[in-house]
């Protein structure tokens, strides 16, 4: 799955998938410093990437079981301002791997 | 019934073929190119502007490590997806007018951010290309990208957004200070207003209510005008034609356009009502674009060297390379450096730039897989030239440069003999020729 980032939207190329293990590339778009995040429904932050720079490119390896899911800038108001991107894992299929 | 085998075109036949199908395409396949020079380059013109059959050949769909592409949720593969098509194309004019409209309608993915939409414009650029451009403008002002990248989306009748009116007329319709001023940007800008995007549904929309629908005074013409109105006052406006006409040329030759031709293309265009093929067709048939066929004067750009290359080769895409290599070049599809879309012909040869080219030559020879031992003993200099040609499918070459290849192919094998020598040196040396045919500075120009 591939998530562009600007100031200040998040933007996926998938709104659902199977659970399994994903890989999402997230490419920042914008003029600031941004990072990836994913929440799970409960609140819990399973996977939180390194601060991509303007025109970085950063590949987070994850495995997702079935839920909803948040994905999310954890720096400063960026959420607050738009970063963010529902998920949709469904229940397990033959496929494991998602990208 | 004769079985005479059909003459061997002209060599001039096959140059006009070969220049025609670099500047409207991607380079002829090499089994083209005696068909079209015994056909002519007329006919071979009329082929190109009503494409029939399928879009793509019959050859091997992309692959990265084994595995189809997926342009839409892999970084890169977008841009291995446009170049397979650029490569595997049996429109290649098509193809080439796409990329065109894309430099010209320019929108770059570094800000849309959503390769669905980028993907999703080029079918609506293809589906246009050399149609109506009344047409392709209407279908770009609601293409989705077009709108997101120059802020149309949500530009709202209490805070209109000057970017795509000013763009609209200064590069897409009429050209800079070209038959418009100031306050006819602003005026437009307000004509443009009430499409809208949705950042949480990302649903784009027109809202009639946020439209202002005053009256605005744009070209000294007064009404209440929409954006529908606005695309089409740009288009009938008397400066539109004869700029439209001259930037179309500029994408199949160097040469200034002379006069007269650029009096029958405006002519042609308007009598058509905007439609771009009559155009094409007196461009693609005029001197200019056969001028100078033993000395080409135009700069292959990126795409076309490297699509060019894997076309005359008879490869297809198995790396993700290309993408970076194309980026290193210095054009990326879906990512034009700015609004007014690549720099063309000269500029595209940078230090950097033909080092890359370089690099990307390097590519398709390792992909040619000239084995060690591969090379029989007895090859003479002259056939491991000829086998070179061949086999990067007949570049143009000067004779300049014939000759430094004719003595490298003797001396760089010259003390070789051993048996152990042969089997390495002997292939190295069709690599380089190969190589050179490919990345020398002939293979740069067309």
């Amino acid at each position: 799955m591939l998530v562009y980032a600007d100031e200040y939207f998040l933007n996926g190329s998938r709104r659902a998938g199977p659970s399994g293990l994903w890989r999402l590339q997230f490419r920042n778009n914008g003029e600031d410093d941004h990072d990836l995040a994913i929440r799970r429904p409960n609140g819990t932050i399973i996977v939180n990437s390194p601060k991509v720079r303007p025109a970085g490119l950063q590949t987070v390896r994850v495995r997702l079981k079935p839920g909803r899911y948040i994905l999310f800038c954890t720096i400063s108001d960026h959420e607050l301002r738009g970063m963010r991107w529902t998920l949709t894992v469904r229940a397990p299929t033959l496929r494991t791997t998602a990208t | 019934m004769s079985t005479k085998k059909p003459a061997a075109p002209s060599r001039v036949a096959r140059a006009r073929v070969e220049r025609l199908y670099w500047r409207a395409g991607f380079g002829a396949l090499p089994g083209d190119v005696d068909r079209l020079a015994r056909l002519g380059t007329d006919v071979a013109v009329r082929e190109l502007l009503a494409p029939r059959g399928p879009q793509l050949r019959r050859a091997p769909a992309p692959t990265v490590d084994g595995r189809p592409i997926d342009p839409l949720n892999e970084y890169g593969h977008d841009v291995l997806w446009w170049l397979d098509r650029m490569v595997r194309g049996r429109h290649q004019l098509v193809e080439r007018m796409t990329l065109n409209w894309h430099d010209h309608f320019a929108t770059s993915n570094e800000k849309v951010g959503d390769t669905k939409l980028m993907l999703s414009q080029y079918w609506t650029i293809r589906g246009k290309a050399l149609g109506s451009f009344r047409k392709l403008a209407q279908a770009l002002l609601r293409d989705h990208a077009m709108q997101r990248f120059l802020d149309l989306d949500n530009s709202d009748k209490d805070d209109p957004n000057e970017n795509f009116a000013r763009e609209y007329f200064e590069l897409f319709t009429l050209g800079v200070n070209n038959g418009y001023t100031e306050r006819d940007i602003r005026e437009a800008a307000r004509a443009l207003t009430g499409f809208t995007f949705d950042w949480d549904t990302k649903v784009f929309d027109y809202d009639r209510s946020r439209h202002d629908d005053g009256v605005k005074r744009i070209f000294n013409k007064t009404g209440r005008f929409t954006p529908t109105d606005l695309v089409n006052m740009a288009i009938d406006h008397p400066k539109h034609a004869p700029y439209l006409c001259k930037k179309l040329w500029g994408y199949f030759t160097s040469r200034p356009c002379p006069p007269a031709t650029l009096r029958r293309m405006v002519t042609a265009y308007r009598a058509s009502h905007t439609q771009i093929r009559p155009v094409l067709q007196i461009i693609l048939t005029h001197p200019a674009v056969y001028a100078s066929l033993g000395e080409p004067d135009q700069v292959k750009s990126p795409l076309v060297y490297t699509a060019g290359m894997l076309r005359k080769t008879n490869q297809h895409i198995t790396t993700d390379s290309w993408t970076w290599m194309l980026d290193d070049m210095g054009q990326r599809p879906f990512y034009p450096p700015n609004v007014s879309g690549w720099e063309q012909n000269e500029a595209w040869l940078t230090t950097a730039s033909v080092r890359a080219r370089y690099q990307a030559a390097s590519q398709v020879i390792r992909d040619m897989e000239i084995k060690d031992g591969s090379i029989a003993k007895t090859q003479t200099p002259a056939q491991a030239l000829s086998q070179a040609i061949r086999m990067t499918g007949r570049p143009w070459t000067s004779a300049q440069s014939r000759a430094a290849l004719t003595r490298f192919s003797r001396s760089s094998v010259a003390t070789k003999t051993n048996d152990w020598q042969v089997d390495h040196y002997w292939p190295e040396r069709l690599r380089v020729l190969c190589h050179m045919l490919l990345a020398g500075p002939d293979g740069q120009v067309c």
